[in-house]
């Protein structure tokens, strides 16, 4: 039962930009159990122009439903701290999560994917 | 033998009965034409369209269930129609001879008997994934309409598709939207105005073009015409600067209604895109956030009057309803705006715009404007988003009035309607143009839900008022925002389907609580009064998790935190 109130905890239904484990939202994901990579560690350098770029997509993309830049849970979860891999969390923008996520794979390009996760990685709740 | 003869006399003259009704059945189905939906008020035992009448009340006529007696109201039957995901059920039914129809996502008809859930048929539409999937709407649906011994529903991808009512079966399919590059379906209920089926897209948040609303023949299929909310003639492009039409969103995503006096069909229209940088789209952007009034025959603008003008908080008049009142001689159409504001048009259309007889204000913690001009309709003291600067603007984008309508009982004079309150802090940016009108999100901030200032949560009320002047009878607030549709009755009743699964009846005259009973999950949809075999009954979707709902989670946490967003029932009541 406390498994099942956490899944719906982090359940998201409108067209988000990630679906992820977070502290915020509980820790259900089976992915977000997946302890930290190189991939995800060496997120933490983005830089000034980066995070500009970045920001730029999420308010076009993903504020839909992800709130305050990632940093606040609202529609989605919050992303800041999530703890799927950078790669996973670009896998995630590319294909989304059926009935949670849209791919976003038609609307952003491999070199914006990797922006984007590179930015949520970096995101210090 | 004798027994055994009289069994099987019993039986043949049961198939026989059986037949007839069914016959019978399909004879008024079949007789439910244009005509017949123009005198919907005449038949109190139907709900034959998204608004039951054209007047938009969503008011029954029927009373065997009333004040008196609501105490004993029981659940009669649930009928379960499998998952729903991404949002619940959000269907407004429709009951026709004793049978209801309604719908759940991915645009899934379900067929089933009034009097006792059994199911008769079920419709699920092969939906293309490709083109849905890009939409935050997909695959929501909210409604059915009927005609012509057919049912109508618009899809997610982009079609309108016509199902026999008896049988279940595809009559036609027509594809409508061409949504290859991007999308913008549909997810509002169609409407049947005289031969044709009227349904209007999404597209409000999206950047593409042209938001169109459509009239299709209802019997063949053909589209007869197409009204592009922008860019379709050359008022709205000059309205439109550096050529933004081609990105600007718009759409009418929710059912109009037609006033036959005037021959008219009443649409509001989405809001345009992008959502927030106004730079991008320099001028009015007609003829996004308002309405329009058009001939149904040819789907010609008439009039239109814009609401909410260069719209700089996402505040469509698509939502709501188009309540139609005559009043000392006048004719009047009341309809809510997102933003909070209730204008109040004269439907005698004339030369130039719609004319304007009043604004009230439903809204209580609204800070986007200082008033709107109850003569002019006009704007006062808008407070415009700045670019790269904090603000905190009330409503949310969600809106201080929902999609989900109102009702409005003539034995009392009032329209009933709910206001959500809650705000949003938000940060605007200038955005790049979009390359391509690929139907993507075009959206240009972030934003977090929260209170409005002075208050220690987001709340909900409800309001009786008179509708055209918007004069206050009584109003009670609830902790967690009604989000689904209201019922009053001709029992003196008004049905309030709660966010926390309650469902509540309430003396419509006092708005006293009469009785209530626990649906075990929240409600985001329709609700409506029908008879089966002389029965009345009461008939609510349950279903939890439209993109306005969701909010819940946030501003409160538990118990919609946890509420399942992928499914819902049918809840039936009747009295034992």
């Amino acid at each position: 039962m406390k498994t099942l109130r956490a899944a719906a905890g982090i359940i998201v239904s409108c067209g988000a930009l990630l679906l992820a484990g977070t502290v915020a939202a509980g820790a259900a994901d089976q992915q977000a159990q997946s302890p930290p990579t190189a991939a995800s560690t060496a997120a933490a350098g983005v830089t000034d122009a980066e995070k500009a770029a970045a920001k730029q997509i999420f308010a076009a993309q993903c504020s839909w439903c992800h709130g305050d830049y990632g940093m606040k849970a609202d529609k989605g979860p919050q992303l800041a701290g999530t703890q799927m891999t950078e790669q996973e969390v670009e896998e995630r923008i590319r294909n989304g999560k059926p009935g949670y996520m849209p791919s976003f794979r038609k609307f952003l390009n491999d070199q914006q994917i990797a922006l984007m996760a590179k930015y949520i990685k970096s995101l210090k709740p | 033998m004798k027994q055994r003869s009289i069994n099987r006399t019993w039986i043949v003259c049961g198939i026989a009965a059986a037949s007839l009704a069914a016959a019978g059945m399909q004879a008024r189905a079949a007789e439910l034409d244009g005509n017949a939906l123009l005198h919907a008020d005449q038949n109190p035992n139907d709900w034959v369209m998204y608004h039951r009448t054209y007047n938009s009340w969503h008011f029954s006529p029927l009373d065997q269930i009333n004040t008196s007696n609501v105490r004993s109201l029981q659940l009669a039957w649930i009928h379960n129609p499998g998952a729903s995901p991404h949002g619940g059920i959000q269907s407004f039914p429709l009951a026709i001879d004793g049978n209801v129809y309604y719908t759940i996502a991915n645009d899934q008809i379900w067929a089933v008997n009034g009097a006792t859930g059994a199911p008769l048929w079920t419709f699920k539409p092969k939906i293309n994934e490709q083109e849905a999937q890009a939409t935050p709407y997909n695959p929501y649906n909210r409604g059915l309409a009927a005609g012509y011994g057919n049912l109508y529903i618009g899809t997610v991808d982009g079609r309108l598709i016509a199902v026999d009512m008896q049988t279940g079966k595809q009559v036609w399919d027509t594809k409508l939207i061409d949504v290859a590059k991007g999308a913008k379906g549909f997810t509002g209920a169609p409407l049947v105005v005289k031969d044709k089926v009227i349904v209007g897209s999404n597209g409000g948040e999206l950047a593409g073009c042209c938001g169109p609303i459509f009239g299709v023949d209802a019997k063949s299929g053909k589209k007869v015409w197409q009204f592009d909310t922008i860019g379709g003639d050359a008022r709205s492009l000059a309205s439109w600067g550096n050529d933004s039409w081609k990105t600007g969103g718009g759409g009418g995503w929710m059912t109009g209604t037609y006033d036959a006096n005037t021959d008219t069909i009443f649409w509001g229209t989405a809001n345009p895109a992008p959502d927030y940088d106004l730079a991008k789209r320099p001028g009015d952007n007609l003829y996004t956030s308002g309405v329009v009034a058009l001939d149904p025959d040819t789907g010609k603008l008439k009039s239109f009057f814009q609401e909410v003008p260069h719209d700089s908080w996402d505040f469509d008049g698509a939502v709501g309803e188009f309540v139609m009142l005559d009043r000392n001689g006048q004719h009047y159409a009341v309809h809510p705006n997102k933003g909070g504001y209730v204008y109040v048009y004269n439907r005698d259309i004339g030369e130039g715009s719609l004319k304007i007889e009043n604004v009230w204000h439903l809204g209580e913690t609204s800070n986007f404007v200082k008033g709107v001009d109850p003569h002019t309709g006009q704007l006062i003291g808008r407070q415009d988003i700045t670019i790269g600067k904090h603000d905190n603007v009330c409503p949310a984008v969600d809106g201080a009035i929902s999609w989900n309508t109102g009702s409005y009982s003539p034995d009392t004079g009032l329209y009933y309607k709910i206001g959500q309150e809650w705000c949003q802090d938000m940060e605007a940016q200038s955005l790049p143009k979009p390359a391509d009108y690929s139907g993507q999100m075009y959206m240009s901030a972030t934003y977090h839900p929260v209170p409005a200032h002075g208050h220690s949560n987001a709340y909900g009320h409800i309001d009786a008022v008179d509708p055209i002047t918007g004069k206050k009878t009584w109003e009670v607030i609830y902790k967690y925002p009604p989000m689904a549709s209201l019922l009053a009755t001709k029992g003196g009743l008004l049905f309030v389907p709660g966010a926390d699964g309650m469902l509540e009846a309430l003396d419509a005259k006092t708005g006293e609580k009469l009785w209530s009973h626990n649906d075990g999950i929240g409600h985001d949809g329709g609700i409506i009064s029908y008879t089966a075999n002389d029965k009345q009954y009461i008939a609510v979707t349950t279903g939890w998790g439209t993109y306005v709902s969701q909010n819940l989670a946030t501003l409160f946490g538990e118990p919609f935190k946890s509420m399942p967003m992928d499914g819902g029932t049918l809840n039936v009541y009747a009295i034992p």
